[in-house]
């Protein structure tokens, strides 16, 4: 139900994220094909075209930022503009983190956009958008995954 | 703690080593290459027999780093596991994390997990309580949800709100794995909405969605509630960092919206309760931004869904024509969405926009094209279907190539077909359409289609000019089409199929259209349906053609009367014999398939044959049912004289623990009174096992038969099965020839024992019975026995029958909904409100 899942590929079609939900293949294979279709699919379209597009029982919201694509997909019901701009917010979250953030960053701190990226969306539901909420609760959460406690 | 390394942060020189080179590399080979080094890397480091526990986190990361680039990391699962079980938060965290990437709900390592989860939703750390959660909202299935469904019930009252809303989305998560394990909790979903946390209410809201999706009925008190929650919140109480883009809480905006929509689909009552407040979210949403549109567009659907309005309706319609007419691609698509949301309401709404929908049909974005066709198919009525359905066509032969697109085609294709076939003007376009279709699209195409479209031409829709058109306009156009390189397979199917029927009409000499079909065969792609289809198509053609074959449909019949498959052998065979009968027995023989064929059913025809044997002696047919009456009578009639037999041994046999526990509970009074003899009967309910070929009768029993009568099984392994185990019993008069039976069936009495009287009766009575049984008798037997025998398995059903589950309770909902909407109590009545407090900032 709502999000599938959450994608962020570069220029050349390298994951650079990925966080799968239910309702998508689980097998392996299965998986890496999906993200080979869906990542061409979305990386052969024009800057002017509309971003949603559908593949198979999906439909995906994307969109460009800078050298990364971040790809929504969703079931057939949602909301395609709210995904769209649900990944927007998911990146203004992680820009008030991070401060500016860049594709390094992502791949530098996998683990804790894996943790930002939790408290958003649950079960492929979009729980909490409230930036300060989330980046507080992150913050705490990465404090003791770096440091431990005191 | 861990030991800070002089880099950044404490992760190792690999690490970064290995983001840089990722970030670097230029192709996927590159890519896969270095990630092989580095899962050896990896083997080689878990390998150790004791590895270092803050070197397990960094580890955990790059196992997720080579997860998420496609490689296998099943040798990591295990350790992932391990670092959940570890007391420190931060491995912990990590091992979480690495797990609910890796693994899935199906997983043999699930079991480890369950248990580690359950201590962890215990813990006083709120942080450690958070990642069990959400390990659990990942990974749970429906087996594993009584085990954590307590715990994480109770962390319902966690007093850190963040602990309460990943609880409410894990109850969310097993209502969706397994509804009947949270049917008792709808209650608490409900006190969910109230709490004092704005996250965590909406949590609630995601999770009553849910809910209600599965069952709107339940849950229509609640519209008050949601139409009060999306007030407050349009109305901006909410704290401001609840704001998006200046809109409040867009998300559960759209989140509400949604439920709404359900709630009030066909319900004009509820559906009134919303008008205010929608109108109010449309007046107030500002348009400048997206987000504000997607809110827009939500509220067009909402308004779609529910019961309509027409002044809604009307500021909906205004909103498309905005959304349509923007220069904006996305606003278009989006446009076109909620103008087939309209159109399903109220059909003229579709009219002004033609215009902009046609131009969209052209756009050169494929995504708006393929939205315009969904709009045109939602839109299609009897006087635009042709135009729509060409349109579809077009789309197909266009955009079919795209990669994947399999889905899409198919999906067109088959909307085609059943729009052609709803709203067709007349038969000659449908025919022309699906062949079209056929063309363009055959291999997504459903046999079943083409069958029907075989139908159609050969059986005519009953107006004999239209058909001869269709039929004329078919083989002329499949003539041509035999010129073609490549044809699907269901295409060419039909035009043998029609060509064959119909193939005069094109005025083509016979020669020809035999030619044309041979040379189809072999040209085409090889296809053993096609070529058999041919082969009839030719024996019919020949048959008009006064009984001869062309030389090349000579050639091919007798090449294919060596065929490997049978079915051309066959038919090859077949025409060239009737051919060389002539032309009298070849046109009587073959016919055109949409000839009537009168079939005798009662193949009077054999009537003589009949009384000609019955005259020799031969028995009367008789038909299932009155043979097995007439066992059953014979059956019932042995039964009581064994059973008295049986009651006269009564106090030396032993009564084995029947297998058939449900026939005793279905034994139904005995024709002796039942209360004093439960040996006998236990014997006979063996016996019963036993006469039914020691089959599993429990298995059968429940529905089948009384004890008294019984039905012959009449499938013959079983009559074999029932003399074998008759001659191993009784042939050899030894008791322990018994242990051949199957366990637990009837154990008759020990022969030569002395108490017993008439024992040598015994076995050659139970004999008897089973020969008996085992040929059918040949005396005609009354019916009523049948009608009787009918009512008593009426009987035994209802005995048989458990009582119907009890319907959930839904009395306690509305007094819980009263209960928790403290102050508000009826519908609407809310002068207090209810939500003060949650807005409170």
């Amino acid at each position: 139900m709502g999000i599938r899942f959450m994608l962020l590929v570069n220029k050349l079609g390298q994951t650079r994220l990925a966080r799968y939900y239910d309702g998508t293949p689980t097998e392996r294979s299965a998986r890496n094909q999906l993200e080979g279709e869906i990542v061409r699919r979305c990386l052969a379209r024009g800057a002017k075209e509309c971003s949603f597009v559908e593949h198979r029982e999906f439909k995906l919201a994307y969109r460009r930022y800078a050298s990364l694509f971040f790809i929504v997909g969703c079931d057939g019901e949602e909301n395609e503009l709210a995904m769209l701009e649900f990944a927007h917010c998911a990146v203004e979250t992680l820009d008030r983190h991070f401060g500016n953030v860049c594709e390094l960053d992502i791949m530098m701190h996998l683990d804790k956009v894996h943790c930002i990226l939790e408290e958003m969306v649950m079960c492929g539901e979009i729980v909490e958008t409230n930036k300060l909420l989330v980046t507080q609760e992150a913050c705490k959460q990465i404090d003791v995954q770096e440091k431990g406690y005191p | 703690m861990s030991p800070q390394t002089p880099v950044q942060k404490n992760k190792s020189k690999d690490f970064y080593d290995l983001i840089r080179r990722i970030g670097e590399c230029k192709s996927k080979t590159d890519e896969d290459a270095i990630m092989q080094r580095e899962s050896m890397l990896l083997r080689a480091l878990l390998e150790q027999p004791k590895v270092d526990k803050h070197k397990i986190k960094e580890i955990m990361l790059r196992l997720m780093y080579l997860d998420m680039l496609g490689h296998d990391v099943s040798f990591g699962h295990i350790h992932a596991v391990k670092a959940c079980v570890e007391p420190e938060v931060a491995i912990k965290r990590a091992g979480y994390l690495a797990t609910t990437s890796f693994l899935n709900e199906t997983h043999d390592l699930m079991i480890l997990i369950v248990n580690t989860v359950q201590r962890d939703l215990k813990s006083d750390d709120y942080l450690v309580v958070c990642s069990a959660l959400t390990a659990i909202m990942q990974l749970v299935n429906d087996e594993t949800v009584p085990a954590v469904l307590p715990q994480v019930t109770e962390l319902l009252m966690h007093p850190v709100a963040h602990v309460r809303k990943k609880a409410v989305m894990a109850l969310m998560r097993f209502h969706q794995k397994s509804p009947q394990s949270v049917s008792h909790m709808h209650g608490k979903f409900r006190e969910m909405i109230c709490d004092k946390d704005p996250s965590v209410m909406s949590a609630a809201v995601c999770a009553l969605h849910d809910l209600i999706a599965l069952n709107p009925e339940l849950h229509k008190n609640l519209t008050s509630s949601f139409v009060s929650v999306l007030k407050q919140i349009i109305d901006r109480r909410l704290a401001k960092s609840y704001d998006y883009h200046k809109v409040p809480a867009p998300f559960v905006q759209i989140k509400l919206l949604k439920t709404l929509a359900i709630l009030g689909a066909h319900d004009r009552e509820t559906s009134k309760e919303m008008y205010s407040v929608l109108e109010d979210t449309l007046a107030r949403s500002d348009t400048k931004n997206q987000i504000g549109n997607a809110l827009v567009y939500e509220t067009v659907r909402t308004i779609a869904s529910i019961y309509p309005s027409p002044q809604l309706l009307a500021q909906c319609a205004l909103v498309v024509s905005r959304f349509i007419k923007s220069s904006n691609n996305n606003l278009k698509y989006i446009g076109l969405n909620a103008l087939a949301c309209i159109v399903n309401v109220n059909a003229q709404y579709a009219a002004e926009h033609q215009m902009a929908v046609v131009d969209c049909l052209e756009d050169s974005d494929e995504a708006l094209r393929k939205k315009t066709l969904d709009l045109l198919y939602k839109m299609t009525k009897p006087n635009n279907v042709e135009v729509i359905v060409e349109r579809m066509l077009a789309f197909l032969k266009r955009d079919g190539d795209k990669y994947s697109e399999q889905y899409v085609r198919e999906e067109t294709a088959s909307r085609v077909a059943e729009l052609s076939e709803r709203y067709a003007p007349d038969a000659k376009w449908y025919v022309e359409t699906m062949t079209e279709l056929f063309v363009v699209a055959g291999d997504v195409v459903r046999p079943s289609i083409a069958q029907g479209l075989m139908r159609l031409i050969a059986e005519g829709t009953g107006d004999p000019a239209a058909d001869e058109l269709a039929q004329k306009s078919a083989v002329n156009a499949f003539l041509k089409l035999f010129n073609k390189p490549k044809l699907p397979l269901v295409l060419l199917e039909t035009m043998a199929f029609v060509m064959g029927e119909f193939g005069e009409l094109t005025g083509q000499s016979a020669k020809v259209l035999m030619d044309t079909l041979v040379d189809a065969a072999e040209g085409q792609a090889e296809g053993a349906d096609v070529e058999t289809l041919i082969l009839s198509a030719l024996a019919k053609i020949a048959r008009r053609n006064g009984g001869g074959l062309s030389d090349k449909a000579r050639h091919f019949v007798e090449m294919n009367m060596k065929s490997k498959c049978v079915e051309k052998q066959q038919r090859a065979t077949e025409i060239a014999v009737l051919i060389a009968e002539g032309e009298p027995i070849l046109s009587s023989v073959v016919q055109a398939s949409a000839a009537e064929v009168d079939v005798d059913a009662s193949l009077s025809s054999l009537n003589q044959y009949v009384s000609n044997a019955l005259a020799n002696g031969s028995k009367p047919y008789q038909d299932k049912v009155s043979r097995d009456a007439a066992a059953a009578v014979e059956a019932e009639a042995r039964a009581r004289a064994v059973e008295s037999r049986v009651k006269a041994n009564a106090s030396v046999v032993r009564s084995s623990t029947p297998p058939t526990f449900e026939r005793k509970q279905l034994h139904e009074p005995a024709p002796t009174s039942p209360a004093s003899s439960t040996a006998p009967s236990a014997q006979k309910n063996d016996l019963d096992t036993f006469l039914s070929g020691g089959l599993q009768a429990h298995a059968i029993s429940a529905t089948e038969q009384p004890s008294r009568a019984r039905d012959q099984p009449t499938e013959v392994h079983v009559d074999e099965m029932k003399l074998k185990l008759a001659d191993a019993l009784f042939g050899d008069s030894r008791p322990s020839t018994r242990s051949k039976e199957p366990a637990n069936a009837f154990t008759p009495p020990p022969r030569g024992a002395p108490t017993m009287r008439g024992s040598t009766t015994a076995p050659s009575a139970t004999f008897d019975l089973l020969s008996e049984l085992a040929a059918p008798s040949a005396n005609a037997p009354p019916p009523p026995p049948a009608q009787s025998s009918g009512d008593v398995f009426s009987q035994i059903d209802l005995m048989s029958l458990t009582p119907p589950k009890q319907a959930p309770p839904s009395t306690t909902s509305p007094t819980d909904a009263n209960r928790s909407l403290s102050g508000g109590v009826a519908k609407g009545g809310g002068s207090k409100d209810p939500f003060a407090d949650l807005f409170a900032k």
